[in-house]
């Protein structure tokens, strides 16, 4: 997922907080991003110092510049950072992040 | 087809108001404040979702409307009034209903706003396409002679 190719945002680029949904699951957080307009080539998603961010050039425009869509993320030490999973489909990107090891309910049987 | 445009004021009113005189008088009190802007008290076009642009031979108009599927638009173009309308399929709000949501900021009710474009178009040649959330609507121009005008050479 974090891919180290260069990742620019245009000087002109006009910064816009997409919508999210935070979804719960039995295996962990699944986040949907909307970013219309942009696809897999224009997203960049990483991780530094437990922080995930998301930024996403689109192909709309707005007051002569296009739009950067933005948002962060502050991750608890219970998510898997290696195993985050992202895809996009019409304007949604979906990250999934899967529990730690740690955060894995193991149930123990009493003998 | 709504044959009147929707009224852009956020207000939902659905008569011609007249806030000139209003509007004229708040920015002289407020003009002093760098970064006023007016459409900001009075609604002016910022809520719009249709971002239309006229390009030489059509009518471009964009419509960001991510996690759809092309069924769920419905298009109508009536002389010069175009009208979106965004339907769910019936998909999308299935799978929504069962989830534990921590946050939940997306919206997937039905939507429709009609806007008149600001030139004269071919409807019947309208083309759409849905890609990557953005549903693109190209609108073929009318030459200005089948409009009416008829251009006279003075000899």
């Amino acid at each position: 997922m974090e891919d180290k190719k260069c990742f620019s945002v245009p000087e002109n680029a006009v910064e816009v907080r997409p919508a999210v949904d935070v979804i719960e699951e039995d295996c962990g957080v699944k986040i949907m991003f909307e970013v219309p307009g942009a696809n897999s080539g224009s997203i960049d998603v990483s991780v530094e110092d437990g922080v995930l961010t998301m930024r996403a050039v689109s192909s709309l425009t707005r007051n002569g510049g296009p739009i950067c869509y933005y948002r962060a993320f502050q991750l608890s030490d219970m998510v898997d950072v290696s195993g985050i999973q992202a895809k996009t489909q019409d304007g949604v990107l979906t990250l999934c992040l899967p529990k730690s090891e740690r955060a894995t309910v193991h149930k123990i049987k009493v003998e | 087809m709504n044959m009147l445009a929707r009224n852009r004021n956020p207000r939902g009113l659905n008569f011609e108001l007249s806030t000139q005189p209003l509007e004229e008088m708040v920015k002289s009190m407020f003009s002093c404040f760098p970064g006023f802007r007016s459409d900001l008290v009075f609604g002016g076009q910022i809520d719009t979702k249709l971002d239309v642009s006229v390009k030489d031979k059509y009518v471009e108009v964009k419509f960001p409307c991510p996690g759809r599927c092309k069924e769920d638009f419905e298009i109508e173009v009536v002389g010069d009034f175009l009208t979106v309308r965004v339907v769910d399929c019936g998909k999308h709000k299935a799978c929504c209903d069962d989830k534990r949501y921590v946050i939940r900021e997306r919206v997937c009710e039905s939507y429709e706003e009609s806007v008149k474009l600001p030139v004269p178009v071919k409807g019947a040649e309208t083309r759409a396409k849905y890609e990557h959330g953005v549903l693109e609507i190209a609108i073929p121009r009318m030459s200005e002679g089948k409009n009416g005008t008829h251009v006279v050479k003075v000899s």
